[in-house]
């Protein structure tokens, strides 16, 4: 995470809380696009406190929004709204705790594949349990929260949440998840807790996801198994985090920004169409954009920067491992290949 | 006799769960690639096989033929043209494009044939074999199914094909030194992979109805029998989709057919987690 990454991340996160308290006096079509972009910005941010920190591509995270809308069902009326959504996400993070992290040892790709698993099984279970969650017709959510104030909640909440992963990123913590992502047997031969780090990032990231999950649940005033363990939500946010750039502060925020807005707007009259969008989204950005639009644009801005001042950004990568790997992730893409493949 | 009944008719499922998960262990065993988008592939075959039936009346049998060069092609040009360049980035990389492969694929679907699900209305007689009934489409599916997968092991033993992808498997930098174009033997690989899971969807096509959602659910039932039978490992692959088959034709009717879903999934957990490099080590 680069300076200039959490000044721009910082600058984007307060433009993001003024619009959500600006939509709140708006008409209602406004307050809910206002809604969703929030809600794909503030998922964007959670699963990159996984995804893009520690390079764990977690697709489990349905079930955690799902834990926390329901939550919000069994919580009703009576309860302090501050209460419930601390419960969504304690519930998203049992969750976590006793379904994901077994598989958080694994590494790459059997990771991804049991994740998306766990989320298959909680849908399984949630159709099951049907006293719990309605099973196949759903469960109406009761609460005190009206939209508006929903809304302002959610600002707050997705603010807060930024703010939280901006902290991460410029902090010792962060670059040590940062490290697990670049190498974590390095990582661990230099004395990282890789173990505890990689179980910090999982919780945060169900915590916040389970957060959201509550104030979706109390938007729509009713929880179905089908639309909270849709993976067209899944695919927005983790689409628009690959679009921005996975584990830079800004990239979630910038590409799920861009890709809610062509949802809520364009897709509308093409629904079908959409999912495909989407799809195709990911597969190019993956192959010719491999680090985002903001990773493409923070490479042009280290670029030039170094050839301007090489002796001075040299002095600074020399004190520890943990700069060495910004350094190596700052460095132009050529070199950074070319030194990866020299050491497999 | 039910429950005789219920496994027989799974066992022959398990014919083309084996051939499913054929593709899968071929290509996982090769290039170490888990493919996202393995079910996606084959939740495609199932809909062109409707297609073709619905518009030309043609019979399935005959989609399984022309499909299987199509789906090679597919398969090697999407090697070539993405996951290949994915793969010299990072492993991370690789897993977001077969993932985009899959949603893009399951939207195609959606685009192309609407959410709602679809059926190719073959007509099947029932068999009476001792006292059991068996559906001959199932019988002709299993059969067909069983054919590809020995077909396929017969090939990995006893052409130079199979014995440059099995050295390439082994060890690919020997293999390269040997002056094999690695990068065109995964190409290869992945092209087959992908002809048998699109040929495996047509033979799924005639049993159930088809939907874009259909695609993960094949990912995981080919990943497990993959990651219990051992890398690479057809032979061992095919038995293990056999006795999931037969698993789940016998749970389906003792527990239904919402929970007999999870039957894959946790067998997939219990090796991950039992053997956490996979089952084969």
């Amino acid at each position: 995470m680069k300076r200039w990454d959490t000044r721009l991340f910082l600058i984007i996160a307060t433009a993001a809380l003024a619009g959500g308290i600006f939509s709140t006096g708006l008409n209602a079509y406004y307050q809910s696009l206002a809604f969703s972009l929030l809600l794909y910005i503030g998922l964007a941010v959670s699963w990159n406190l996984l995804a893009g920190f520690t390079g764990y591509l977690s697709f489990g995270h349905t079930a955690f929004f799902a834990a926390g809308a329901y939550a919000a069902a069994i919580a009703g009326r009576g309860v302090p709204p501050l209460a419930v959504i601390v419960a969504g996400g304690i519930g998203a993070l049992v969750l976590s705790v006793a379904f994901v992290f077994p598989l958080i040892r694994l590494r790459g790709m059997y990771f991804a594949i049991g994740s998306l698993g766990i989320s298959e099984v909680c849908r399984v279970l949630a159709l099951e349990f049907a006293p719990i969650t309605g099973g196949a017709t759903g469960h109406p959510i009761v609460s005190g929260v009206e939209k508006q104030m929903g809304l302002l909640i959610l600002t707050i909440l997705v603010f807060l949440l930024a703010t939280l992963s901006g902290i991460l990123g410029s902090s010792r913590l962060g670059k040590q998840m940062i490290a697990i992502r670049e190498d974590e047997d390095a990582a661990e031969s230099v004395g990282i807790a890789t173990l505890r780090l990689k179980l910090l990032a999982l919780c945060s990231s169900a915590f916040a996801t389970g957060s959201l999950g509550v104030m979706y649940g109390w938007w729509l005033t009713y929880a179905d198994v089908s639309d909270l363990f849709s993976i067209s939500r899944l695919v927005t946010y983790v689409a628009g985090t690959v679009l921005g750039g996975l584990g830079t502060l800004t990239g979630p925020v910038v590409g799920s920004l861009i890709l809610g807005l062509i949802a809520e707007s364009a897709w509308v009259r093409f629904p079908f169409l959409h999912q495909l969008a989407t799809g195709l989204t990911i597969i190019l950005v993956v192959v010719f954009l491999p680090r985002g639009v903001i990773g493409a644009i923070a490479q042009v801005i280290v670029q030039r920067a170094s050839s301007r001042s090489r002796s001075k950004s040299q002095s600074r990568w020399t004190d520890g491992s943990i700069q060495r790997t910004d350094a190596l992730s700052a460095a132009p893409k050529g070199l950074t290949d070319q030194s990866r493949t020299e050491v497999e | 006799m039910d429950y005789v009944q219920a496994g027989v008719s799974g066992l022959l499922l398990g014919g083309i769960y084996a051939l499913v998960a054929a593709g899968l262990a071929l290509y996982f065993g090769s290039l170490r690639l888990i493919n996202l988008a393995h079910g996606e592939m084959v939740m495609m075959g199932s809909y062109v096989g409707f297609a073709l039936f619905s518009e030309y009346g043609l019979s399935p049998l005959w989609t399984v033929v022309l499909i299987v060069p199509v789906g090679f092609a597919v398969g090697y040009l999407s090697y070539v043209l993405l996951l290949q360049r994915a793969r010299k980035q990072s492993e991370a990389a690789l897993i977001l494009l077969t993932f985009g492969m899959a949603v893009a694929l399951s939207g195609l679907a959606r685009w192309i044939w609407g959410p709602t699900p679809r059926t190719v209305n073959v007509i099947s007689n029932s068999i009476p074999l001792m006292s059991l009934n068996v559906s001959s489409v199932r019988l002709l599916a299993f059969a067909i199914g069983i054919l590809l997968t020995i077909s396929l092991q017969w090939m990995l033993q006893h052409t130079s094909l199979g014995k440059t992808i099995r050295g390439t498997a082994q060890n690919y930098q020997l293999a390269q030194a040997c002056g094999i174009d690695v990068e065109g033997v995964y190409a290869v690989t992945f092209g087959i992979g992908a002809a048998l899971a699109v040929a495996g969807g047509v033979l799924i096509g005639m049993l159930f109805s088809v939907d874009p959602e259909v695609g993960s659910s094949w990912t995981f039932r080919a990943f497990a029998i993959v990651a219990a039978g051992g890398l690479g490992n057809i032979g061992a692959s095919a038995l293990v989709g056999l006795g999931l088959g037969l698993t789940e034709g016998v749970s389906n009717l003792v527990v239904g057919s919402r929970l007999t879903e999870l039957i894959a999934f946790i067998i997939l957990v219990a090796v991950l987690l039992w053997r956490p490099k996979g089952a084969w080590r």
